[in-house]
């Protein structure tokens, strides 16, 4: 299995799907960590981001047919997951605007434990940076320096030019920095 | 516009802060890139594919046996529809005698 191409896999699983399972587990050894850590990195929750792993790896499971092969895999498959966290703000930002009341009745207990779990789980200064970015920077940010893609393939996932998304890079790379030396500052601050 | 030079040098700076400071496996990717690479999957990792797989496979099951239900329940309902429209045409046939020798007899009385 570790000698086959990502092409080569997705033929397998669109053939032996849903009975035989070898294929596609492969895929997921290969993709599932990083894509889980991107995901991570752009919802900033251990829950929401495991939620949407999953469902995006569902949704290849059961849309495989569907992959044509325009496009490389794994392009495909940050398609789909960048759109699932998308969603998911959007359900997140929906959810709260609902609860708001309920929110405010959860104890100060309760927010405290919750904080210190998702620390254990997103630690580290490049996560702190990245949960201070609006969501489209923060999203890009995690697709170029968590998942790896090229300009190409965020271009390819996104579905816009090259020249608009290296321009929109541009950008967040720019506030990436601005916090990140502000940051810095901060810490020598308090240091002083 | 951005001149290729400029993005790069920005790109190459971020890229070096996340592998200073990202955690080692983010920084790995970055540098491996390519497909195939076989990689360290932590036992966390491992659970979570785990998970992945058996989720899509009881999709599949429950799937099929949402689909069977239906069927069932399908099949059922036109079995019992039939069963029913059998009854009432048996129940007809069986009721117009009866009003037929009622009528005679009444016949009968008259005369």
């Amino acid at each position: 299995m570790d000698a086959l191409t990502d092409d080569e896999l997705v033929a397998r699983c669109k053939t032996e799907l849903p009975y035989d399972v070898t294929a596609y587990r492969e895929l997921l050894r290969r993709h599932e960590p990083l894509v889980y850590r991107s995901c991570l990195k752009m919802l900033g929750s251990v829950q929401d981001a495991e939620e949407a792993c999953q469902d995006a790896f569902l949704q290849v499971f059961h849309k495989i047919d569907q992959f044509e092969g325009r496009s490389a895999f794994k392009t495909w498959l940050y398609r789909i997951v960048y759109n699932r966290c998308i969603e998911s703000r959007r359900r997140d930002a929906r959810r709260s605007e609902n609860h708001a009341k309920l929110v405010e009745e959860i104890t100060q207990d309760e927010i405290t434990r919750e904080d210190t779990a998702m620390k254990n789980a997103l630690t580290g200064k490049v996560h702190e940076v990245i949960a201070k970015m609006n969501g489209e920077d923060c999203r890009l940010v995690t697709l170029r320096y968590v998942s790896g893609l090229s300009l190409q393939e965020i271009a390819d996932v996104l579905q816009i030019g090259l020249s608009a998304t290296k321009m929109r890079l541009y950008r967040a790379q720019e506030k990436f920095k601005e916090i990140y030396t502000g940051l810095d500052t901060e810490e020598e601050a308090e240091e002083a | 516009m951005i001149s290729d030079a400029q993005f790069l040098e920005q790109d190459e700076q971020i890229l070096s802060i996340f592998k200073e400071e990202g955690t080692s496996l983010d920084s790995a990717r970055i540098d491996s890139g390519s497909e195939g690479v076989r990689r360290d999957l932590t036992i966390e990792d491992i659970r979570r594919i785990d998970r992945i797989v058996q989720k899509a496979k009881f999709s599949v099951v429950a799937k099929h046996s949402i689909s069977f239900l239906f069927k069932t329940i399908g099949v059922g309902a036109s079995e019992l529809t039939m069963a029913f429209i059998g009854a009432a045409k048996s129940a007809n046939l069986t009721t117009r005698p009866v009003k037929t020798e009622g009528c005679e007899n009444d016949r009968a009385d008259n005369e």
